[in-house]
């Protein structure tokens, strides 16, 4: 066992994992039983019971999504403090590409998220729905939901655990670096284009949205989720750090840069959630929610500013845009 | 409503084709060239061919070098130190190709009958630099791999103390 367990913040951390874990095995128990058995139909005293049974489900699954949703920052925060003591790593990017559980384990809980908020959404309108049409739908969503923080949980232990403490980590400059010559930019794109895009993709989001065009608002988020990412990534996070060659996603998160990027990334991948579940709202259940699209723009809208205004900032006060510095080797 | 939907549509059609125009544009530095059965040197793009090893743009010849695998796949280096790390990551060393660029005859030559002085200007900065005649203090290609190995080359500091201290 890595002594790096018991540092105060992976014990807390694996602890609350443990126990929604365990309360969600409960739940996954009781949904089993419930979808075996579950009959609408019926008057017997076993549905009256299985519906009783199916709030308690509801209700250890809002608990569970309230969990998920404050161990998510958490963990970049605990990431954020490992990264004192481990020799070579700057801040989460070193500690999560120590090895290979790292980026997985982060991608695993944001699709966890996703997958419970697309849950909550199906359970709110099963409920007002009266004879509950998507009660068995949502059943069997969560039963992946509990196989995937099941593997979530695995891979938490096995993250940490495999952490070695006298091991030198990669710092950020060196995960995300420039190499000399090399495009780092998806689609071959230069930053011009890439800026070009960032703006018309929020434009695109925001219109198909309210124009009600699903399939453009689709293609709309996935380029987004790509362009957002390079955009932070490698132009507005240079003005965030004020240095035109540091490029890091991770960096913005810690106390030096006032924990921006908990806001910015957090209105990001918070919009793009919103905006899969209302397409998921309109595709599956043949719903329009017009509160989730409006919650969506203001969060997309809110990201766009953030980045803007830091760019903006620094040009109004040093009258000069950043430009990546290319550094000379002296022999 | 409907001017809503035809503007993102035109927006949609605008993205596709920035994007479209951008990946037929696209124009990384060359890492590795394939198929090369002649087993020859190729004479790459200078700025726009990249070292395996520490991915810098190879800006000269002069201390370049290339090797060549087997199934033909060519790998370039700014300095003759990178050649020698790949190498060593290689199976199969013997069956690889290796070529470097010489400092006196200005030509490629096997990099196994090359001479190699110890304390030149390189771009890394191990100081291997190669050449076709055998200068003063020069050393064969087996005790250069050697002293890689060992890393007893300039980017060691006592190294560079010992080797650069009659230099000036």
């Amino acid at each position: 066992m890595s002594s790096l367990l018991l540092n105060t913040n992976i014990a807390i951390f694996l602890l609350a994992e443990w126990i929604v874990w365990f309360v969600l095995l409960i739940a996954f128990g009781v949904t089993v039983y419930i979808l075996k058995k579950w009959d609408f139909q019926s008057y017997t005293p076993v549905q009256y019971r299985l519906e009783k049974y199916a709030y308690l489900v509801m209700v250890i699954l809002i608990f569970a999504f309230s969990m998920k949703f404050i161990l998510l920052p958490y963990f970049i925060f605990t990431m954020d403090k490992i990264s004192d003591i481990v020799p070579g790593a700057m801040c989460s990017a070193g500690v999560i590409s120590f090895n290979h559980y790292g980026m997985k384990l982060f991608f695993i809980k944001l699709l966890i998220l996703l997958f419970l908020m697309v849950w909550l959404m199906i359970n709110h309108y099963d409920l007002d729905a009266k004879k509950y049409p998507w009660f068995k739908l949502k059943g069997w969503l969560y039963l992946v939901i509990f196989l995937l923080i099941s593997v979530e949980l695995y891979w938490d232990y096995a993250f940490f655990n495999d952490i070695d403490i006298h091991k030198v980590l990669n710092c950020c400059s060196t995960l995300y670096g420039l190499l000399e010559g090399v495009n780092p930019l998806p689609f071959g794109l230069d930053k011009t284009r890439l800026l070009i895009l960032f703006y018309l993709l929020y434009i695109m989001i925001v219109l198909s949205t309210f124009g009600k065009q699903y399939f453009i608002l689709s293609i709309g988020l996935i380029l987004f989720t790509i362009i957002g990412y390079y955009s932070v990534l490698y132009f507005f996070g240079t003005y965030i750090y004020q240095m035109p060659n540091h490029n890091c996603p991770f960096c913005m998160l810690q106390k030096d840069y006032y924990y921006i990027g908990y806001l910015l990334w957090g209105s990001f991948i918070g919009g793009l959630f919103l905006g899969v579940t209302t397409i998921i709202a309109n595709l599956v259940l043949g719903i329009d929610i017009q509160k989730l699209k409006i919650l969506m723009v203001l969060l997309f809208t809110q990201f766009i500013v953030i980045c803007s205004l830091y760019v903006a900032i620094y040009y109004i006060q040093n009258g000069v845009f950043l430009e990546p510095v290319k550094v000379e080797m002296v022999m | 409503m409907k001017v809503i939907k035809i503007f993102s549509q035109l927006l949609l059609v605008l993205i596709l084709s920035i994007i479209g125009y951008s990946i037929v544009q696209e124009d990384n530095p060359i890492e590795v060239v394939k198929g090369n059965l002649s087993y020859k040197p190729i004479p790459f793009i200078l700025e726009k061919t990249d070292d395996t090893i520490c991915k810098m743009l190879i800006h000269s010849y002069y201390g370049s070098s290339q090797a060549i695998t087997k199934n033909g796949d060519t790998y370039f280096f700014n300095d003759i130190g990178c050649m020698m790390i790949w190498l060593e990551e290689q199976p199969y060393k013997e069956s690889i190709r290796l070529w470097v660029y010489t400092k006196d005859t200005e030509r490629w030559l096997n990099a196994r009958l090359a001479h190699y002085t110890t304390r030149d200007k390189t771009v890394v900065g191990y100081g291997f630099g190669a050449s076709e005649r055998e200068l003063k203090d020069s050393i064969s290609f087996k005790e250069m791999r050697v002293r890689m190995l060992k890393e007893e080359h300039l980017l060691n500091p006592k190294v560079r103390k010992r080797l650069l201290k009659n230099r000036y």
